[in-house]
């Protein structure tokens, strides 16, 4: 309980101060909702008149107050692009983000684990040197340049995957993969280390001692610490993992919320911009959240 | 009669006994390889005018996208523009973005840690909960605040990611500070008197700098990703500059014709970034051996 309690007190200052920032911040930029409503022919007078009808006569902290109450209530004002609203934008989008990350985060882990295990499970073989070697050129190596190799390996010269779009699962494929990238380098990593770690502890040793099968130290006694660690990892690296996130569904052209906060900076389109940056951090915080959970399940040390 | 204490030595200058840093064989190796990746990417960037043989915005409209020859080892790209020259110059803006981020993130990270390591009061709380709380935030909603709410360019970008990568360097030099403070040879030079900022100043930050500097190596290798990644969705340089993601960005619908355009620019970050992970992978075993 103690441990949900503090994230949630932790979160939502959190997200008030983050929308408050990005509002000051817009709030300095040149130009506003208004001005980016009118084309450049409206006069003066009706550039006042829409600037009281959407109340930015009003002091800034005034209209802050009012967005958060808004916010509250579902309305997140509307885009100045699309004439729509910013709601009802981010819910078409938020779907395809989570299924983006859900898929990137199962991959990431199916690969990292598996990499790490064989190469911990065949320490000091050519698999432990030849794995080593390519996780730390994997982690050189940039996330968008790999994607935009991979697209045209696999979809422009084999055509085995679609580019562009998400309207299949196949459209899932690489950008998933691609996201997965920044990950299964640290998860591989990370795994091999603690696994190395658990087999040379005094517990491992006694449970050899008392003839238990090597199979079964593993899965029983050496698994659910490795576990930890790497959920632990996974959760430290969520952060990078949505900033990854949006880079490959701009990329990609898929349609999901980074690709919105991106052409909603080249837009300057200000209530999106907000709606999305406050979208992303608490899809972001749920990541995290549902990780501790996780990690709290794993290791009983830790009490709910 | 003057009494001498050969037992008693002066605390106040007593720091833990200097470590010996030996190296061997296979540090040597990795600091070797990633020394020299490093150095020549900033040699490139330094002397970026002396060594291209042409100017990278100079268009050759004869030369369009022509494959790598000993006239321009890396190819032409769509505008005639010799590709070695565009990268080695992506280089300068690459290496100075992320010099200048790593700077940003460091000042007040450094202080601020110290500070918070040191002290336990109301400010330093309120310090550790605003560095929690900024780090639960993805790096490019920053970006994108910052670059909507100013301009597109490296130098706005230098500053998100720098803003950015404030609070992972804070956690570390706390964590390191805490680490030393509850050390003997602190103890020991609180009990002679010695001042607080003289500690911090003489004991402490000499102690954190090898985790710091290793610290900052990694956190460079992923900084030139991060700028080039930002770069080549358009959020950092802008074309024509020659940078390394936006070299990346044009060579998108040419890779049939040009490979080359868009294997040279990711080569180019490949390396460097691997320099710098071989760097601090190297210099890891060779300063915190345990």
């Amino acid at each position: 309980m103690h441990l949900i309690l503090r994230r949630v007190v932790i979160a939502i200052p959190t997200l008030m101060l983050l929308s408050l920032v990005v509002f000051l911040l817009l709030e300095l930029a040149p130009g506003d909702a208004a001005s980016a409503l009118l084309d450049v022919s409206a006069t003066a007078e009706q550039e006042a008149e829409l600037r009281a009808e959407l109340g930015l006569d009003q002091h800034v902290l005034v209209r802050y107050l009012r967005y958060l109450n808004g916010v509250l209530q579902g309305d997140f004002g509307v885009s100045a692009r699309s004439g729509m609203s910013v709601a009802h934008e981010i819910g078409v989008r938020l779907p395809y983000t989570i299924t983006l990350i859900a898929a990137a985060m199962l991959i990431a882990t199916v690969f990292g684990i598996g990499l790490g295990f064989l190469s911990a499970v065949k320490h000091h073989s050519i698999w432990d040197t030849g794995i080593t070697a390519v996780v730390s050129l994997g982690m050189a190596l940039p996330t968008f340049w790999v994607a935009l190799i991979l697209v045209q390996i696999f979809a422009v010269e084999l055509g085995w995957l679609p580019v562009f779009g998400a309207d299949s699962p196949q459209h899932l494929i690489l950008p998933a993969f691609c996201t997965a990238f920044v990950l299964i380098p640290g998860i591989a990593r990370i795994t091999r280390v603690s696994l190395l770690e658990a087999f040379n502890a005094d517990f491992i040793l006694f449970a050899q001692a008392k003839g238990i099968h090597t199979r079964q130290i593993i899965t029983r006694h050496i698994s659910p610490i490795a576990a930890i660690s790497i959920v632990t990892y996974i959760g430290l690296q969520i952060v990078r993992l949505i900033t990854s996130v949006a880079v490959m569904e701009v990329i990609f052209n898929y349609p999901g919320l980074g690709g919105l906060a991106v052409s909603a900076a080249f837009d300057r389109d200000f209530m999106m911009l907000q709606g999305v940056t406050l979208t992303i951090a608490v899809l972001t915080f749920s990541v995290l959240f549902i990780v501790d959970l996780i990690v709290a399940y794993l290791d009983p040390r830790i009490k709910l | 009669m003057n009494i001498t204490y050969p037992h008693v030595i002066d605390v106040r200058h007593a720091s833990p006994t200097p470590k010996r840093f030996h190296l061997r064989l296979p540090h040597m190796t990795t600091l070797l390889f990633g020394g020299v990746l490093l150095i020549s990417a900033t040699l490139a960037a330094i002397f970026a005018e002396q060594i291209t043989p042409y100017d990278p915005t100079q268009m050759m409209p004869l030369e369009r996208l022509h494959p790598p020859s000993l006239a321009h080892p890396f190819g032409t790209d769509l505008m005639g523009r010799d590709l070695l020259s565009r990268v080695v110059f992506g280089a300068q803006i690459s290496l100075m973005v992320a010099a200048i981020a790593t700077l940003i993130s460091a000042l007040p990270g450094i202080i601020l840690g110290m500070i918070g390591g040191m002290y336990r009061s109301g400010f330093t709380l309120i310090i550790d909960y605003l560095m929690d709380a900024w780090m639960a935030i993805p790096g490019l909603l920053i970006v994108i605040a910052l670059t909507a709410a100013f301009e597109r360019n490296p130098v706005i970008l230098a500053i998100s990611l720098g803003i950015a990568g404030i609070p992972a360097v804070y956690r570390l030099m706390r964590n390191e500070t805490l680490k030393q403070t509850s050390a003997l040879y602190i103890q020991a030079a609180r009990a002679s008197g010695a001042p607080e900022s003289y500690i911090l100043l003489r004991h402490i930050l000499p102690n954190t700098l090898p985790i710091m500097i290793i610290f900052a190596t990694l956190r460079m290798g992923g900084l030139l990703i991060a700028i080039s990644t930002f770069s080549f969705i358009g959020l950092g340089a802008q074309p024509p500059t020659p940078e390394w993601g936006t070299l990346l960005a044009e060579s998108r619908d040419y890779f049939h014709q040009a490979w080359w355009l868009m294997v040279f620019p990711g080569l180019a970050i490949s390396l460097t970034v691997l320099g710098l992970n071989l760097l601090a992978d190297g210099l890891r075993d060779w300063l915190l051996p345990e």
